[in-house]
This record gives structure tokens, C-alpha cells and sequence, in this order.
């Protein structure tokens, strides 16, 4: 392997270079996502007034805005590293994508979850075929679909590529939609979303906890994909060792 | 008309699914997940000219939307099933 | 516990669905790990010793 002059980004796409540089980094990265969850969590839940018209349940929004984002940005991240591979054939990035994968699921899950559980007594209905729900349902099944390809293939370059084109051709169908709904005014979200992003979260007493917990889901998630990405990376080695065994 | 419109991107977007699970035993149920996503912005648009059409309302708007998604759909898709089943055959 | 008024039960099971949710994965996540390194530990182990 060439030594590269200068350090850039690639030097850890090398397997080996991932899992030492995340051995340091991975029990800070933990540490500050547990801070930042139980602060912003714990902040929004005993410290902040209820809301006017929703009373208590806007301590929801301390879960669901930041696992929405979350939901969204797993599968952003996943784009980017299938791009990483379909160019660059870096193993450590088709990995990532993978270990991110189940992370996004939940994310989504819960977004789904808590966003029912407060539609509830809101607005009377669990669901709506509203584009924002439907979406959110529609990467639900997304993520469920890449997982189960990546689990159905046995060649590991194999499932890489076509884990990759999965989510490419998902991500162009995403922007798609998102450009056709905005031209049709529907939907439980319109009035929700102005009332609660733009008012309330104007509000600093709400805003400041959000953000703090947006901080943490991140943390979350980026902690959980080093770990799993480390986990997949020694899978993938365990792997190979074992069919080098076999042949020899 | 709205099936008219949406036909092709269904049936692009089941060959992609396909492609991606050719070779692949009890594939069927994962084709069937895979494409699933695929068609719900199909079947919505359809749904919603069908209902529109049947109230007798205006069926432009979603109608183009259709249109768009099976365009968008059957530009995109051949070229990703190409390269799938180039990757299928090696 | 603050006052959560006539929707305690809601947001506290949207807190608690969300909790076990990732509890949950952080759970399943950290025992594969463990597991999968000591498998990759015990075959290169193998490796070594068979040369």
C-alpha cells in the first residue's frame, strides 16, 4: 500500500486504519451522545412548560423531530457511501452503508411510532395517507428492503453493488416524489408543521432542548455506525479467513 | 387513462426487481418488498386520478404527476437494470 | 413528574416505545459486536496456529 503524503480522508478506508482510529474515537463519540440524549431528553421532558393547545404532548417533539431527521439523513449518509463504492471500490464504505442501514430503520420506526401515539389524541386519527406519513412509510419499506438484499446475497462485492444501486434508485425515486407532492396541497403536516416549526419553535424555551437533542440522535447515530461498521468490517474478515481455510 | 399512464413505470420498475433478485431462491418475496416502495407513488397518483375522475373533479394535477413518475421511472430504471444484470452475470 | 395533565399516557408511551426501540438496537448491537470478535479472535487464532 502507497503511503499517501498527505493525510487525507482515504486513509481510512483502509480496514485496518478504520478499526484503530475508531478504537479511540468510538467510546467519545459514545459518551457525548448519552450526554446530550439524557440532557436534551430530561431538559425536555421536566423543564419545559406545556404547550397552549397541546398541552403535554408537545414534549413528544423531543423524540420525534430528532428521529425524523434522523430517519432522513441514515439514508442520505447510505447514498453517499454506496456512491463511495459504486467510484471508489472502498470496502470499508459499502460496510458502512450496510451497518447504517438497521440504525435508519429505527429511526424511521420511531419517528413513525411516536408520531401516531401524539397524532392520536391531536387529531383523532393514527394515520393519514398524507404525503409526509406516506413518505416516511415508504422509507420504512425501503430500509426494509435493503437490509433483506444485503442479507439475501451471498457474495459480499456482490450484495455491495446491488445494495448500491438499490439505494441510488431509491434516493432518485425519493426526490421524485418529494418534488411531484409539493405540487399537491394536502395533508395532516401542512397545518402541523407551521404551527409547530414556526411558532412554537420560534419559542426558545422548546427550541433550545430540540437542539440539544437533535445533537444527541446524531451523536447516536454516528456512534452506532462505528460500532457496527467495525462489527461488519470483522465479519467480513472472519469471512474471508474461513474460506481461505477451505480452500487450502 | 390513468392506468394507461401508469402501466410502463410498473412494469419497469418490476424488471428492475427482478434483475436484482434473479438467481436468488424464494426470491418472489423479496422482488415483492423490493418493489413494493417502487410502486406507491404510482399507485397513488393513480388512485387519486381514478378517485378525482370518478367525483368528477379535475384530474390534471395528478395526472401529471403520473406522468412525470413514469417518465422519471422509465428513464432511470432500464440503465440500473442494465447494470444490475451486469453484475448478476459476472 | 410534571403535571402531564390528561395526556400522561400519551407521551409517556411515546417515550417508552422510542426508549425500547433504542435500547433495544444499542443492545443488539453491542452483543454482535462482542460476538463477532471473538469469532474473528478464535479463527485467526486457527489461522496462526495452522500456518
Amino acid at each position: 500500500m502507497k503511503e499517501p503524503r498527505v493525510t487525507s480522508l482515504w486513509t481510512y478506508a483502509n480496514p485496518k486504519k478504520f478499526i484503530e482510529t475508531t478504537d479511540k474515537l468510538l467510546p467519545w463519540v459514545a459518551m457525548l451522545a448519552l450526554i446530550c440524549l439524557v440532557t436534551g431528553l430530561i431538559w425536555g421532558f421536566f423543564f419545559t412548560p406545556d404547550d397552549y393547545r397541546q398541552g403535554a404532548t408537545v414534549k413528544i417533539i423531543y423524540i420525534h423531530v430528532p428521529s425524523a431527521l434522523m430517519a432522513i439523513n441514515a439514508w442520505l449518509m447510505m447514498l453517499v457511501a454506496s456512491l463511495v463504492w459504486i467510484v471508489r471500490r472502498h470496502h470499508v464504505s459499502a460496510l458502512a452503508a450496510r451497518a447504517a442501514a438497521p440504525v435508519g430503520l429505527v429511526m424511521t420506526l420511531i419517528a413513525l411510532a411516536t408520531g401516531a401515539i401524539w397524532g392520536q389524541p391531536m387529531w383523532g386519527t393514527w394515520w393519514a395517507w398524507d404525503p409526509r406519513l406516506t413518505s416516511f412509510l415508504v422509507l420504512t419499506l425501503f430500509y426494509f428492503g435493503y437490509i433483506a438484499l444485503w442479507a439475501a446475497i451471498e457474495n459480499d462485492d456482490t450484495a455491495a453493488d446491488l445494495t448500491s444501486i438499490l439505494c441510488l434508485v431509491g434516493s432518485v425515486f425519493a426526490v421524485l416524489s418529494r418534488y411531484a407532492v409539493n405540487f399537491w396541497n394536502q395533508g395532516l403536516h401542512q397545518g402541523a408543521s407551521l404551527s409547530l416549526d414556526e411558532k412554537e419553535n420560534v419559542a426558545d424555551v422548546f427550541y433550545h432542548p430540540l437542539l440539544v437533542s437533535i445533537a444527541g440522535f446524531v451523536l447516536l447515530f454516528i456512534a452506532l455506525v462505528l460500532l457496527r461498521t467495525r462489527t461488519e468490517i470483522r465479519a467480513r474478515r472472519t469471512r474471508a479467513l474461513l474460506a481461505r481455510e477451505r480452500m487450502n | 387513462m390513468s392506468l394507461l399512464l401508469g402501466t410502463p413505470a410498473l412494469s419497469v420498475i418490476g424488471t428492475f426487481g427482478a434483475a436484482l433478485t434473479v438467481g436468488l431462491k424464494r426470491g418472489g418475496l423479496l422482488l415483492s418488498l423490493l418493489v413494493l416502495p417502487l410502486y406507491v407513488p404510482t399507485l397513488i397518483f393513480g388512485a387519486e386520478v381514478a378517485r378525482r375522475g370518478m367525483v368528477g373533479l379535475e384530474t390534471t394535477v395528478p395526472m401529471l404527476m403520473l406522468a412525470g413518475i413514469t417518465c422519471g421511472a422509465i428513464a432511470l430504471l432500464p440503465f440500473a437494470s442494465a447494470a444490475v444484470l451486469r453484475v448478476n452475470l459476472r | 413528574m410534571p403535571d402531564l395533565g390528561k395526556y400522561a399516557d400519551t407521551v409517556l408511551a411515546a417515550y417508552a416505545v422510542s426508549l425500547v426501540l433504542i435500547l433495544g438496537l444499542v443492545l443488539i448491537s453491542v452483543i454482535r459486536s462482542t460476538r463477532v470478535k471473538k469469532q474473528l479472535e478464535a479463527v485467526d487464532k486457527k489461522v496462526k496456529s495452522d500456518g
